[in-house]
């Protein structure tokens, strides 16, 4: 069974048809990309997934349930967990504290228990604290250490995306949505961040949907890529077979000329 | 033609120091005008020589004249005899509009229009004689206070601060009059016995048991205790320290100032210890940076302990002006740490905070007091407390879910609409039998503690019930702070989207944050009525939401020791809308004062007296930036 399915997903903005009549699944432990030119509704296709907005008609199923009118929080409970094209961190929380606040959903002491101080609220703030150092750690040196109490927006822009992925997979996700993760970073940046989206799927056992417009990216790091264009699905299938599709060809650079039917 | 005039280069800017000159004379012409300088007129700051309203035009001549230095002349070219050219300049550009006031004033008669000019400023401002004399000492003085406000301006940086940080010293304790008079006269040896039995025994507890805290908690607990029955076993015994207020303070009509020798003395005093420890404070700071976090913890559980010391045995000795005074901060104190968690954590701007405050009080009274007509179920303070909570527990969600999805502006015009409501249901016709509409609701009783009784004019013991609960609330904002909840406003206050898809309720969260809040401000509605023993509809207008608004802005948001500074400062010193601060004598002009404080946080200190960390990056991100790249840090990708 597909770790996540949609059927029939439509979304409309105002007449402008942002997803039609997509069906688009992910089997457990996949790489799959999204790939398309500007537009083509990848993103909204993540915000229908996380619950940010309402699909119009269709059903989304994840492990086997309709999630569709689920708002965020509850499906960042199921599993499901996102990063942002633009990057969206609490800029004036610590590096460690932005982690923290993904467990959120992970843990379930409540003010009463804060405000005595409970054992047990003590022991959970360690064990929230612990596990985010240990995702931070999973980054490398980078962004240990000193960084832990650095507000985030002190950080480079590489460093904020992956602190941005560390705090998606704080909330310790079965499904990590990563929008764009590799915009805006040198080529020495990408092919780390290639390698590491590998080792979510490998050492996390995390399912990873990639937004990506960096072809080297989606080449090494996909076993599927699906291509979108005006919120249609236009191709699928191994990243040599999307590329010499030629009707992916023709969504990005337009039809040959002389061939206008 | 032009050429010529080139030639001639000024020693420095004349406009440009004329127009401080200008702004300087404004200033003269706006507090005469509205009557400050006549108002603070009587009362001295020094006793026979220098009145609190003189002070002001002082300060502003100096100011001038050190401004129009700074101003007219670029850095370059700051020779000794342009500067003070140039605050001359400035002073005399002042007194020249002065002039011009005074001779407006003097010939024509403006009383009519402009009520607070009237003949005893004129004199004042003619220093008794005639117009001819006024008009050659605003110019004069003008001139003498420019030079002498750029001749500071020419000091170096510790002489400057020596000299006006010691007269500020002159001026606070010239203020401190009623609480240096109290504390010097009441002060016996139980207190002080007290203290230092407190003192010594938490400094021993800290230094062997820091990591054990019960016996740590345990030990402190007792050396209180006992404190207290040693404080109240030599109660009688004064110390004799009457002398020092009677040698210092002299008793006038505009208040008791402060008499020359003693002014000399704290003069003299305060300039020794700013030259003196120019050098230490600075290493002092640095050690305190460089503190181990532990360490750094045990310091600041130190600060807490002794603050919850002054808090038990100051209220013994400050007398009865004093523990109201105090009382009064410490209500307002309550409700801007309820509005904290509001606004400082959650991000919610709620303007119509007032509302809990008066469901609070209005349930306290309608519980306890003998004379509801409807309903009477005289229960006692402590029976009430729960139905006060849970009235504000249901009031906090009231108001809370229909402005879920509202953020900013239109939360603050949404909550501002809830304040009034409550106000005019309480005063209204249809609860009139309960709440006894405009009348409101009286004989609310005392606080029964099993082995003392509180009553409303209880001054000390209205005192420690505040205090009281002032911790609590204090203990409960720190505890909340640093959790999962906490987290999760603060997540909600930076991005509320983003918090969503990170896995927080935002429902949840935001109505927690309303009935945190609306918790501690009914109990300080609650604490209000008791102290007052009877509530009108009056009391709880719009002006008291704005009022701790400013609290918190003025202390900054979102740190507990800045919320107690913020209302120190704005309650306990300036005074609340209708209690008087420590400034009695700036009562009058309160408002003025507010909207100064106000504007000039907003323009130079936005996160207030005593930011938190957080609050203070948010404003000052790109400064954060500039350090840590000076430092190196944002080292970066060139690391293979």
């Amino acid at each position: 069974m597909a770790l996540l399915e949609t059927i029939q997903v439509h979304k409309e903005f105002g007449g402008v048809n942002a997803i039609s009549a997509l069906d688009f699944h992910i089997e457990e432990g996949e790489i799959v990309s999204v790939i398309g030119p500007n537009g083509a509704g990848k993103t909204t296709f993540f915000n229908l997934i996380t619950g940010m907005q309402p699909p119009d008609s269709g059903e989304i199923v994840f492990e086997g349930e309709n999630i569709v009118g689920l708002t965020p929080d509850v499906l960042t409970r199921r599993g499901i967990a996102r990063t942002f094209q633009n990057v969206r961190l609490f800029a004036n929380m610590t590096v460690l504290e932005n982690v923290m606040v993904a467990q959120h959903c992970r843990t379930r002491k409540g003010a009463f228990s804060a405000i005595f101080a409970t054992a047990a609220f003590r022991r959970e703030e360690e064990e929230i604290r612990e596990r985010a150092a240990d995702v931070l750690s999973f980054f490398g040196t980078r962004l240990i250490g000193y960084r832990f109490d650095q507000p985030a927006f002190m950080l480079s822009y590489a460093n904020r995306r992956r602190l941005e992925i560390a705090r998606a997979m704080g909330t310790q996700p079965r499904l990590l949505l990563l929008d764009e993760p590799t915009a805006g970073m040198n080529p020495r940046e990408t092919r780390e961040l290639t390698g590491l989206i590998g080792r979510i799927r490998d050492e996390k056992g995390i399912t990873v949907v990639v937004i990506e417009h960096e072809m080297k990216v989606v080449r090494d790091v996909s076993d599927r890529v699906v291509v979108l264009d005006h919120g249609v699905q236009i191709a699928e299938g191994t990243y040599e077979e999307v590329t010499s599709d030629e009707g992916v060809i023709e969504a990005y650079l337009g039809r040959p000329a002389g061939r206008n039917e | 033609m032009a050429t010529t005039t080139v030639a001639v280069s000024p020693a420095f800017d004349a406009r440009a120091a004329a127009k401080i000159g200008l702004l300087g004379g404004l200033g003269y012409v706006f507090t005469s005008s509205i009557g400050m300088v006549e108002g603070l007129g009587e009362k001295n700051v020094i006793d026979p020589v220098l009145s609190l309203g003189y002070t002001i035009l002082i300060a502003i001549g100096l100011w001038a004249g050190h401004r129009g230095a700074a101003v007219g002349l670029s850095a370059d070219r700051g020779s000794v005899g342009g500067r003070i050219l140039a605050g001359g300049m400035a002073g005399v550009t002042g007194g020249l509009l002065a002039s011009g006031y005074l001779i407006w004033i003097n010939t024509f008669v403006v009383r009519d229009v402009f009520t607070s000019i009237s003949p005893t400023l004129i004199d004042l401002l003619n220093l008794q004689q005639g117009l001819g004399t006024g008009i050659v000492v605003a110019i004069g003085a003008g001139a003498a206070l420019g030079m002498a406000g750029a001749g500071i301006g020419l000091l170096a940086p510790l002489m400057r601060r020596a000299l006006l940080g010691s007269f500020l010293w002159v001026l606070i304790v010239g203020f401190l009059e009623v609480v240096m008079s109290q504390i010097l006269r009441e002060l016996d040896l139980g207190v002080v016995l007290a203290f230092v039995i407190v003192g010594v025994a938490a400094w021993i507890l800290m230094r062997n048991f820091a990591d054990r805290r019960h016996v740590l908690f345990g030990g402190l607990l007792g050396a209180l205790v006992g404190g207290v029955f040693i404080a109240r076993a030599f109660s009688e015994v004064n110390l004799g320290l009457r002398f020092i207020p009677d040698f210092a303070y002299v008793a006038r009509v505009g208040g008791r100032a402060l008499t020359l020798p003693a002014a000399a003395i704290v003069f003299v005093v305060a300039f020794a210890i700013t030259v003196l420890f120019e050098g230490r404070r600075r290493a002092l700071r640095e050690r305190i940076t460089a503190l181990e976090p532990a360490e750094r913890q045990r310091w600041a559980y130190g600060l807490v302990a002794a603050f919850i010391g002054v808090g038990v045995f100051l209220p013994m000795i400050l007398g009865s002006v004093l523990n109201e005074l105090l009382s009064t901060t410490g209500l307002f104190l309550l409700m801007a740490l309820g509005l904290n968690i509001v606004i400082g954590y959650a991000g919610l701007l709620d303007l119509g905070y007032v509302a809990f405050f008066a469901v609070g009080a209005y349930t306290m009274a309608i519980l306890t007091s003998t004379s509801v007509r409807g309903i009477s179920l005289e229960l006692t303070f402590w029976e009430a407390l729960p139905f006060v909570i849970l009235a504000a527990v249901i009031a906090g969600i009231l108001v809370g879910t229909p402005v879920i999805g509202m953020r900013g502006d239109y939360l603050a015009i949404v909550t501002l609409g809830f304040g009034e409501i409550a106000r005019i249901l309480f005063l209204s016709e249809w609860f009139t039998p309960v709440t006894g509409g405009a009348l409101g609701v009286t004989k609310i009783p005392s606080i029964e503690l099993g082995f003392y009784t509180v009553a409303g004019t209880d001054t000390q013991g209205i005192l420690y019930m505040v205090l009281a609960f002032v911790a609590i609330a204090a203990l409960i904002s720190w505890r909340l702070y640093d959790s999962r909840i906490g987290r999760s406003w603060m997540a909600m206050r930076e991005d509320e989207q983003v918090a969503e898809t990170m896995g927080v309720n935002i429902v949840k969260a935001k109505l927690l944050a309303f009935v945190m809040g609306a918790i501690l401000a009914a109990v300080g509605g609650a604490l209000f009525a008791v102290k007052f023993g009877t509530i009108f509809p009056a009391s709880f207008s719009i002006i008291v939401s704005i009022t701790v608004l400013v609290v918190i802005i003025v202390g900054g948001m979102g740190s507990i020791p800045g919320v107690a500074v913020g209302a120190l400062v704005m309650i306990g010193v300036l005074g609340g809308r209708n209690s008087p601060g420590l400034l009695r004598e700036f009562s009058e002009f309160k408002l003025l004062i507010y909207g100064a404080i106000l504007l000039y946080m907003m323009l130079k200190r936005p996160e207030g007296l005593l930011p938190s960390k957080q609050r203070s990056r948010e404003l000052h991100q790109a400064e954060a930036l500039q350090d840590v790249w000076l430092r190196g840090e944002i080292e970066e990708e060139e690391e293979a």
